[in-house]
Formats: structure tokens, C-alpha cells, sequence
């Protein structure tokens, strides 16, 4: 059985996908995990794919940028209810309260050092592909 | 009082000469009565020589002196009688002498009777018999007493007329004095109401000239039309105002010299809305919309008008002030003038604000991945191939770890700080000792286990609960780090509250500071120790700085090199 889409990494900075990658797949996380670079291929997996467990999401996109994609999220019926997980280097308050305000469920600033990027990455994957229930899932 | 002397003196004259006419009267009967009856004692002493006569020689030659002599007598009777008028004591005499004379006529008649009828003998008898005589001398004694009388009564009068006339003659003298008196008085009167009138005069133009003077002093220019809009009066300084040269124009040629324009525009003034022609319909006027056009370019002035009005009330004259605001309006454009490049500034400002923001946001994304890319990227390497390289090759790998989180700390600590700078406050009353507490959970608990802290009790402040919960974590963790060298490392907390402002301290008995360097310590990435010794990145003091001026205090450290240091800051206690 081919394996669903189970995490959306929305990211467009190569070597921050790559660490991130590596830290889920520490966790055993990496399975169905789906890598979108840009905020329009992000759209094309959410619109025409299977709808993820979580999304981590990156505010500093190219062409739609993340706030704009959840803001589709929340606005198409069928992605309504999939936790986004704001994983971003801004810590601007005004970013924070909007994507909150747009229906965000975390938002997490990367840690520069990398320890503490793969205990955040780590933290979030566990929590919202162990811990939390979803609507629909077992 | 001129008049009642004058009137007064010239009766009591007019008095004095009636009197004196009076005395003079009665003392002329006096005479004449004395007159009269010296005359009738002569008739009688004729009529006694007469008898006599006839008595020796009875041949009627005698006959007819007799007879002329007593017809004598009634007329002076008669004089005597009417002078009774005045002297009533002639009345009393004559009607004593009335019996007696007609006795005595009777005698004599009979013995000039017996003598005609040649009966000389008995006629002689009859004379002898002394009948007459006694008549006579009872008349000649009642005449002789009335003369004396009367004499005395006219030495009496003669006195009276005397004094009449010397009484008179002072009261015409002191008529004259009173007279003259009053003439000098009045003169005199006359002479100092000049002299008062010449004086009146002197101070009014004195008053006249003050008056002009001040008028001429004020700073503002003073011009007065008349009902009709012609130029009454212009002081000094108008014309100065007007632009002129300081010369007083002929009024007439005001309207012609002077337009009025609108200080805006630039346009004649409505004649109607000039300030002298509201004055002249009633109205109290103010206006500094006009400026005046003289030969030269136009002086903006500010106008006061009034109508002045007659007894009547009715508006006579309008007078004008007006003085020159071109300081003023020039002032007024270079206020515009700045407030524009103030509010050019400002959006200036702001929008640097704007692309710092911008900015600080890109070094926020930017600069941090490549950092984080650093740090993860050695780390991957060391984890999956660190068993392969030799021990320098790991060590290198370390350093470039090392520096890269560095680098990350270094750029969220400049974040925060622009943060602080940028954030809007939210002040609330905040208990600080809540504050310290929540403040040492952020420190590393094993350096905090090793510190014995005293904390004072801390008086609260307004402040942003966030910023200033930042401003003792850094503190604290400052104090932490440099008293870690010390064999027994203290912490003194206290606060207290002096004049307007709460003041809050932090003091440790580490490694201290040199008081030359202290005022470097708040700026950005000033440190005083090498890394080595003490890690940090040099904006945790800058940070602290930043918020507490932020909140309108100050901060301030002091301490000796292996003294420890002493760090304060103050908050105002009135947001």
C-alpha cells in the first residue's frame, strides 16, 4: 500500500528542507512526507492530492507566499481542519498575530543553532502526528 | 459783596446828607423864630415909646406910631405861629403871650384914650399904677426865656448840624475807601482770574503736548477720520507704517498714498469691510487680513477701529490703531515653513522606520537560515562522518559550530533590541518582586544554585510587563555570570522609591567594573571582558538601556575592578 501523504514541508530554502527532512526521519516521521518549494506547487499537492495529517509551512515563499496558502487552507472545505504548523525564521509580532488570526495552530520561530531546530522540528512532527487527533484519524 | 458794600455805603450816605439837610432846616426856624420875637419885643417897646410920647405931647403926633406899632404885632404873632410848625414850644409861648399883649393893649388904649380926652392926670395914674409895666415885663420875661431857649436849642442844633456834617463827610469818605476798595478788589480779582486762565492754558498745552507725544511714542500707528472718510489726523508713526518716510503726508492725499489690499490676495479692500468705515457705523472692529500698499510693496497690518462719539452719542470720528505685523506674518510662514519640513521629517522618519522594520525583518529571515545552515550543516557532518576525521578536522568543525551559533545569537539579540525600540509600551502597574521572581526562572538554575540572593522588598512602577521582566532577566543573568568567579558569589536586590520615581538596584560581589569604562558598558556590543572569560554578545545592557529610556527612566552602573558592580535603574512612577 502506497503510503499517504502524511506531512506537507512547505519549503523553499534548500538546506533548511534538508535538516528538517533529517530530524523528522530521526523520528521515523519522513514516511509520506511530501516537499513543496514554492506556495503554488504547495496548492497544486493540497488541491489535487491527499490531504496531509499536518502542514509545516514557511511564511517566506515564492509566488504565493505562506500566509496566502493558509489562507486557502482554511478557505477550501476539504483542507478546513488540517493543523498548520508555522515554522518560519521571522519572529515579527505583526506575522505572529496574523497567521494566528488566518487559523494557524503553532507557530514556531527556527532556532539558528541546530540543535535546538531539530528539538523544535522534532517536538512539533511528535505532537501533531502522535499526540494529536485529527478529525478522521484512527 | 461789592455791590451790598457799594449799596450799603451809598445809603448810609444818602442818610447822612438828609440828615444834615434837616439839622440845617430846623436851625434856620431857630433863627427866624429868634428873629420874630426880637422884632415883637421891638414893636412892643415902640408901641411903649409911642404912649409915651402921646402922653407929653397929645397932639396926635405920637398918635400914629402907636397904631403902626401894634399892628405890627399880629404879623410877627403870625410869623411866630406858623414857625410853631417846627418848634412847637413857640406854640405853648404864644398862647401865654396872647392874654398878656391883649391886656397890655387894653391899658394902653385906655391911658392914650384918657390922654386924648385931656385927662393927662388920670392917664398918668393909670401909667403909674405899674399895670403895664408888669404886663410887659411877664411878656418881655416869657420872650426873653423862649430867645434863650431857642438859642441854646440852636447852639444844640448848630452842634447837630456839626456832626450831621462830620458824620456825613466820613460816610462819604468811607464810601469813597469802600469804593475804591472794591475797585481794587475787583481789579485785583480780575488780575488773578487772568493769571489763573494763563496758567490753565500753560498746562494745557502742556497736557496738549504730552498727549501728542505719548500719542506720537506708541509703536502703533493712530489715524482718525471724520463721518465723511477724510483723514482727521495721523500720529507719527503711521506714516512710518504706511511705508512713507516718515514724513506726515497731507491728509487729503491718504487715500491716494495708502491702498488697502487684502493681506492674501493681494486684491483692493472692500471699502465697506475697511476697519475705519466699520468704526463709522458703530462698530468696535478688529482685523489682520489687510495690508497697507504705499509706494512700496504691501505691509500686512493688524487694525483696531472705534467710532468716537459726540455728547449726543451720534459716531463723529472713527480713530484707527494699527501696527505693523510683517514680523509677525513672517514668523507665522517660517513656523509653516517648519512645521512642513517637521511633518516632511517626520514621514521621513517614518518611513525609515518602515525599511528598518523591513529590514530587520530580512535579517531575521535571511541572515538566520545561513547561520542555521552552518551550524546544522557541521553538525551533519560530524555526526555522520566525524568517526573518519581526525581529531583537528573535529575541532575545526567545532569552531565553525561555535561562531555560527554565536552569529545566531548575536542576530536574535539585535532583533529583540529593535523590537524594544519599535513595540509599542503597554504600561500596567507591575509588582516587581513577582516580576524577579518570574524573572529568575529564566536564568540557568545550577549558576542560580551556587548565588545566595537578599532581595529587598520592591516598591511597583507602570511599566510593559514583558520589557521590563526582560530588563531583570538580563540584569540578573549579568550578575550571575560575573559573580561566578567569587568564592561565596551574592546578589543584592533592593528598591525604593526616591521623589517621582521608583529606583531598583542590582548588586554582586564579582569581578566588578572599571568606572572609566561603565558609561560603554549600554552600548551595543560593548564588552568589557574577552569571550573566553565571560561569554555574551554585548546587547544584553544595550536592551536594558533601550527599555528603561523607553519608559521615560535611566540606568546607571558603578563598582571597582574585583569590587564587585552595583547596576540601577529608575522608573518614573507617573507614566
Amino acid at each position: 500500500m502506497q503510503t499517504p501523504t502524511r506531512i506537507l514541508l512547505v519549503e523553499d530554502d534548500a538546506a533548511d528542507e534538508e535538516l528538517t527532512v533529517r530530524a523528522l526521519r530521526e523520528q521515523r516521521l519522513a514516511g509520506g512526507l511530501t516537499v513543496a518549494r514554492d506556495g503554488e506547487e504547495a496548492m497544486r499537492h493540497l488541491e489535487a492530492g491527499p490531504v496531509p495529517r499536518v502542514v509545516f509551512l514557511d511564511l517566506k515563499l515564492p509566488k504565493l507566499d505562506g500566509a496566502a496558502v493558509l489562507q486557502r487552507i482554511r478557505a477550501a472545505e476539504r483542507t478546513r481542519h488540517v493543523p498548520v504548523v508555522i515554522l518560519t525564521s521571522s519572529r515579527e509580532e505583526p506575522d505572529i498575530e496574523r497567521c494566528y488570526r488566518l487559523g494557524a495552530n503553532s507557530y514556531l520561530v527556527k532556532p539558528v543553532d541546530a540543535e535546538g531546530f531539530q528539538r523544535a522540528v522534532t517536538e512539533a512532527g511528535l505532537y501533531w502526528m502522535m499526540r494529536n487527533h485529527a478529525p478522521g484519524s484512527p | 459783596v461789592a455791590a451790598v458794600a457799594l449799596v450799603t455805603v451809598g445809603i448810609a450816605a444818602y442818610r447822612s446828607v438828609l440828615r444834615l439837610e434837616a439839622e440845617t432846616s430846623a436851625r434856620n426856624a431857630t433863627n427866624r423864630s429868634i428873629a420874630a420875637l426880637g422884632d415883637l419885643l421891638g414893636q412892643l417897646a415902640a408901641a411903649e415909646s409911642a404912649k409915651r410920647g402921646h402922653l407929653l405931647v397929645p397932639d396926635g403926633s405920637f398918635r400914629a406910631a402907636y397904631l403902626e406899632a401894634w399892628d405890627q404885632v399880629p404879623a410877627d404873632t403870625a410869623r411866630l405861629r406858623r414857625l410853631a410848625g417846627r418848634l412847637p414850644m413857640l406854640g405853648g409861648l404864644l398862647d401865654t403871650l396872647a392874654p398878656l399883649l391883649a391886656a397890655k393893649r387894653a391899658v394902653q388904649d385906655s391911658v392914650v384914650a384918657l390922654a386924648d380926652a385931656g385927662r393927662a392926670g388920670a392917664a398918668r395914674e393909670l401909667v403909674a399904677r405899674g399895670v403895664t409895666r408888669e404886663l410887659m415885663d411877664r411878656i418881655r420875661a416869657g420872650v426873653e426865656g423862649a430867645v434863650a431857649e431857642l438859642q441854646a436849642a440852636a447852639a444844640a442844633a448848630d452842634r447837630a448840624v456839626d456832626v450831621a456834617g462830620r458824620r456825613t463827610r466820613r460816610v462819604v469818605a468811607v464810601a469813597e475807601v469802600t469804593a475804591l476798595a472794591v475797585l481794587a478788589l475787583a481789579g485785583l480779582a480780575i488780575g488773578r482770574q487772568l493769571a489763573a486762565r494763563t496758567r490753565a492754558e500753560a498746562a494745557l498745552r502742556a497736557r496738549e503736548s504730552e498727549l501728542q507725544q505719548v500719542i506720537d511714542g506708541v509703536p502703533v500707528g493712530i489715524m482718525v477720520f471724520d463721518r465723511a472718510g477724510r483723514t482727521r489726523y495721523m500720529n507719527r508713526r503711521a506714516p512710518e507704517i504706511l511705508g512713507g518716510t516718515g514724513d506726515r503726508p497731507d491728509l487729503a492725499r491718504v487715500p491716494e498714498v495708502f491702498q488697502v489690499v487684502e493681506a492674501a490676495t493681494g486684491r483692493p479692500f472692500p471699502a465697506e469691510r475697511l476697519p475705519a468705515a466699520r468704526a463709522l457705523a458703530g462698530e468696535t472692529c478688529h482685523a489682520d487680513d489687510l495690508a497697507v500698499c504705499s509706494p512700496g510693496r504691501p505691509v500686512p497690518v493688524e487694525v483696531w477701529a472705534a467710532p468716537v462719539r459726540d455728547e449726543q452719542g451720534r459716531v463723529a470720528l472713527a480713530v484707527t490703531a494699527f501696527a505693523d505685523i510683517s514680523a509677525r506674518v513672517r514668523a507665522e510662514q517660517e513656523i509653516a515653513a517648519l512645521n512642513a519640513e517637521l511633518s516632511r521629517r517626520v514621514a521621513e522618519l517614518e518611513e525609515l522606520n518602515r525599511e528598518l522594520e523591513t529590514f530587520s525583518y530580512s535579517v531575521s529571515h535571511d541572515l538566520r537560515a545561513p547561520v542555521r545552515a552552518m551550524d546544522g550543516f557541521a553538525r551533519m557532518v560530524l555526526e555522520d562522518h566525524g568517526a573518519a576525521l581526525p581529531e583537528e578536522g573535529r575541532r575545526r568543525l567545532a569552531v565553525i559550530r561555535e561562531r555560527s551559533q554565536h552569529l545566531g545569537r548575536l542576530i536574535d539579540g539585535l532583533l529583540r533590541l529593535s523590537r524594544v525600540g519599535r513595540c509599542p509600551l503597554a504600561p500596567e502597574a507591575v509588582d516587581m518582586e513577582a516580576a524577579v521572581t518570574e524573572a529568575l526562572t529564566d536564568l540557568d538554575p545550577v549558576d542560580l544554585s551556587r548565588v545566595e540572593l537578599d532581595r529587598g522588598p520592591l516598591p511597583g512602577a507602570p511599566a510593559d510587563p514583558t520589557l521590563v521582566r526582560q530588563v531583570w532577566t538580563n540584569l540578573l543573568a549579568n550578575a550571575v555570570k560575573y559573580s561566578r568567579p567569587a568564592a561565596a558569589p551574592r546578589i543584592l536586590i533592593r528598591g525604593e522609591i526616591r521623589g517621582a520615581e521608583a529606583v531598583y538596584s542590582i548588586a554582586d560581589n564579582g569581578v566588578g567594573l572599571d568606572p572609566a569604562h561603565a558609561g560603554r558598558l549600554f552600548g551595543v556590543f560593548q564588552r568589557l571582558h574577552r569571550p573566553e572569560e565571560f561569554e555574551g554578545t554585548g546587547i544584553g545592557l544595550a536592551l536594558v538601556q533601550r527599555v528603561v529610556q523607553r519608559h521615560g527612566g535611566t540606568v546607571g552602573a558603578e563598582g571597582a575592578p574585583g569590587a564587585g558592580a552595583r547596576f540601577w535603574f529608575t522608573l518614573p512612577l507617573e507614566a
